[in-house]
């Protein structure tokens, strides 16, 4: 039971886990304990960040399913799907993006369990692909002179749609699940991500991609979390 | 766990939540050519390759009545966003007895290009075969007009000859 406050704290704070003064007694008994083949499990679920914000923020829609499969004892081939509908006033500029995103890729598990229990402390990497659209709202004219007073423009050439568009990316990530009751997880992941392809609108910019977050126009780094309740199904191969 | 690995995780979470909010601030870099301004020139009517200077001319913009600066040489008139069409008034002699002003609309279509994220968009105007009309009045001394660039992209080129 005392494990269990520790995580329930730990995950609440972000802050670092005091596992610490646990790792000695664990090794030296692992030596004597044998390691139970671990069973394999599907686990799915949504992330509970998009929903909330969507109820909350007027510009922004989205939502999330995440999903993970243990292939082997410490490695998961993992997955989330979403999609996004955000508008966004960048400097002068207004433009909405819509799209979904898939992020495809494997996880593993640095952290020793206690028997019976079944915590992560993971790192991982991704393939994300999107597929998206860009529109272009309103934006102001940029001048260096300034005779006239600004005028909104709503309707020009550039005021459009782009549809067809993608992007892809990867990601590395590192994160936390924790079970919080009987087969129930709560996780948390931090992201890295490196662009590595896109199309782009005409006359315009991926200022921002679904599942990738903000561009910018200097590199190609950005970042993003996502923050998940999952339930996972144990099931076992062979004899029970 | 092993403790290295602890700390690394630690400092590797906590870069990554530094980075969320981490903004490189977007600049529209000073210097970046932005939207351009009409350069008009007066040329003589009868030749019209040749540059005539009107004397004592004073150009001001119709809807604020607020004037351009006119010194000498190729003029740069601002022309406005929120409609297809710009009305100046180009007088000579102003306050004098022999005072002669005409009322001349500029038309033209504006074709917007995106820069970047920081400065967004700049505005391009297309000149076309009503660029210039010279409301009616007994005594224009604008006589005529001629399209030297088409495209109004930069304040490098005279775009519009005006005759008189």
């Amino acid at each position: 039971m005392k494990q269990w406050y520790i995580w329930l704290c730990c995950i609440s704070f972000f802050a670092a886990p005091i596992w610490g003064q646990q790792l000695q007694d664990n090794d030296s008994i692992g030596v004597i304990a044998i390691k139970k083949e671990a069973p394999m499990a599907l686990r799915f679920g949504i992330d509970l960040y998009r929903p909330i914000r969507t109820q909350i923020e007027e510009d922004f829609e989205g939502f999330e399913l995440v999903g993970d499969l243990k292939v082997y004892n410490d490695l998961y081939v993992a997955l989330e799907l979403g999609n996004e509908n955000r508008t966004l006033q960048s400097e002068q500029l207004n433009f909405s993006t819509k799209g979904n995103y898939l992020k495809l890729g494997i996880d593993y598990n640095m952290y020793d369990n206690w028997k019976g229990m079944n915590n992560q402390v993971y790192i991982g990497l991704r393939f994300g692909n999107s597929l998206h659209q860009q529109t272009v709202n309103n934006y102001t004219l940029y001048s260096t002179t300034h005779f006239w007073p600004e005028a909104l423009i709503s309707n020009s050439n550039a005021t459009k749609t782009s549809p067809d568009l993608s992007a892809q990316w990867f990601e590395v990530l590192a994160g936390i699940k924790v079970q919080i009751i009987h087969n129930f997880y709560l996780g948390l992941s931090l992201r890295l991500n490196r662009l590595l392809s896109q199309k782009q609108p005409d006359n315009f910019n991926n200022l921002y991609l679904p599942g990738f977050n903000k561009v910018t126009d200097e590199n190609n780094f950005g970042v993003g979390f996502n923050y998940t309740l999952t339930y996972s199904i144990p099931f076992r191969f062979g004899k029970k | 766990m092993k403790a290295p690995k602890d700390f690394l995780f630690v400092v590797a979470s906590c870069c990554l939540l530094l980075f969320y909010n981490c903004e490189k601030d977007d600049i529209c870099v000073e210097g970046t050519p932005g939207t351009p301004r009409l350069v008009i020139d007066f040329y003589d009517f009868e030749n019209p390759e040749t540059v005539k200077a009107p004397s004592n001319l004073t150009i001001s913009a119709v809807a604020t009545n607020t004037s351009i600066i006119a010194g000498g040489g190729p003029y740069t008139l601002p022309l406005r966003n929120d409609q297809e069409f710009t009305q100046f008034r180009f007088t000579l002699n102003l306050g004098q007895e022999n005072e002669n002003h005409d009322l001349v609309q500029i038309n033209y279509r504006r074709e917007d290009l995106y820069i970047n994220r920081a400065c967004g968009y700049k505005a391009q105007y297309l000149l076309g075969t009503d660029a210039v009309v010279n409301s009616q009045d007994t005594d224009n001394w604008i006589k005529g007009y001629s399209i030297i660039e088409t495209t109004v992209q930069d304040e490098t080129v005279v775009h519009l000859a005006l005759l008189h």
